[in-house]
């Protein structure tokens, strides 16, 4: 069994994310035009996919970039989804792990971010799994457990009047499908078919879900209170 | 619906922007070498060997038939129907065309088929029941192992569509056993084709599209 322990380092001020991801800053990718299934490369992602290709081939040396450029992305990823941050640091180094053990099979010139957010996504629904089996299991044997708090994660003020806020608390009721289309394409900068490929359906099916998830969530911001 | 364009969701603010973040510097490694890709590529590729040679063992140990006796459409016909039904059923799952259940209750209802008629012919004293065993046996051992050792070569290798690709997997071994027991076995019976041939390899290729796609998750 191999081993990779990813010691974190102690929680210090936001550290400037690589890329452009940054509130009230972000441009959406295209989802309709010609060219919907290009996704616009920048230098970090282009660094990250040298040091991955680097790092399949043995240069153990390249996985400090690769965590440089993946480590804030895939974190916010995991709060995004809705896990506590003290999970989401959990999720971090399962996906390292992950990553490491999976080295070998990363494809030569593709691009490294959608195959990490790939294996991202498989870390935090395992988890989601066992959680919920185990809860379920727990709930059967002593009466309805706090399941939902269990797999949704954060604390989350429902009376929040803040626009970030009712955008967290429409985040966290929505279906775990459209959260993370619409998180993938709005906050993660990812294409809708590197978004589709993420998360194992068409590209069709990632717009819908990722403007259903949109509708929402402007549905909460104008204080409609409805349920997504 | 209308297809989303550009900018169309810049008015929905990030929450977590802002969200503090654990130090961002590269933490300190202790870890013992993963696969590399060049150590994956001569893995597979031993792996690959291992299969065709373990086929080309078997077919040695058993020895091939002498006659070619039934004609090639039957065969294709007994052996790729059943097949080409259950692998279609299994990628639609995977591809969620169509409800899992439904995948499963199929091929579920093409085993008890299968199940029945080894029943019916045993109970009827039916000649072809005699080298079904062998051929059972034989060909979820020529369509397994391939599979087994396929998987093991291929262990976290897929990020995204394990169970499509490890079904495809699972079908070509599957099939490569269903062909190694057809060179030897000169039972043309239909019956015994469909239970003692197609029966392993449909048993090998759902089998192996469940255990696969677990092992080469990453």
């Amino acid at each position: 069994m191999e081993t990779l322990d990813v010691t974190l380092g102690p929680r210090g001020p936001a550290p400037r994310e690589p890329g452009r991801v940054a509130s009230g800053s972000f441009a959406a990718p295209s989802m309709a035009d010609d060219d919907a299934t290009q996704r616009p490369t920048e230098p970090d992602e282009d660094d990250l996919d040298r040091a991955m290709n680097a790092y399949a081939d043995g240069e153990d040396q390249a996985f400090a970039r690769i965590h440089a450029v993946l480590a804030p992305r895939l974190q916010r990823f995991f709060l995004r989804l809705g896990a506590s941050t003290r999970e989401s640091e959990d999720f971090l180094q399962e996906t390292f792990f992950r990553i490491h053990r999976a080295r070998s099979s990363f494809a030569a010139g593709s691009p490294a971010l959608p195959w990490a957010y790939a294996i991202a996504r498989n870390a935090f629904s395992d988890h989601i799994r066992r959680t919920r089996r185990s809860t379920s299991l727990l709930g059967a044997l002593f009466g309805s457990w706090t399941h939902e708090r269990a797999v949704q994660g954060p604390d989350v003020e429902h009376d929040a009047t803040e626009a970030v806020d009712r955008v967290r608390v429409a985040l966290d009721r929505l279906p775990p499908n459209q959260r993370e289309a619409f998180v993938l394409l709005r906050f993660e900068g990812l294409s809708v078919s590197d978004a589709a490929e993420v998360l194992e359906t068409s590209e069709g099916n990632v717009k819908v879900r990722a403007t259903r998830a949109a509708d929402a969530i402007r549905r909460a911001l104008k204080g409609d209170g409805e349920e997504p | 619906m209308t297809v989303p364009r550009r900018h169309d969701f810049d008015d929905i603010p990030d929450p977590f922007a802002g969200a503090p973040l654990t130090d961002a510097k590269s933490p300190p490694l202790a870890m013992t070498p993963s696969a590399t890709r060049r150590n994956a590529r001569s893995r597979r590729v031993a792996a690959a060997a291992a299969a065709v040679l373990l086929e080309f063992g078997m077919l040695a140990m058993l020895g091939r038939r002498s006659t070619d006796g039934l004609s090639a459409r039957w065969v294709l016909i007994a052996i790729g129907v059943p097949l080409a039904s259950s692998a279609a059923l299994v990628f639609a799952a995977a591809a969620g065309r169509v409800r899992r259940g439904l995948g499963v209750a199929t091929i579920a209802l093409a085993f008890a088929l299968c199940f029945a008629t080894i029943i019916a012919t045993s109970a009827a004293g039916d000649g072809s029941y005699a080298g079904m065993r062998l051929c059972l046996m034989g060909g979820m051992m020529a369509g397994g192992v391939p599979a087994m050792i396929a998987f093991s070569a291929l262990r976290h290798a897929f990020a995204t569509r394990a169970f499509l690709r490890s079904s495809a997997f699972a079908l070509a071994c599957g099939l490569l056993g269903a062909a190694t027991i057809r060179a030897y076995c000169p039972n043309d019976d239909l019956v015994h084709l469909l239970v003692a041939h197609a029966l392993p390899a449909l048993l090998v290729t759902t089998v192996g599209a469940v255990v696969g796609a677990r092992l080469t998750r990453a």
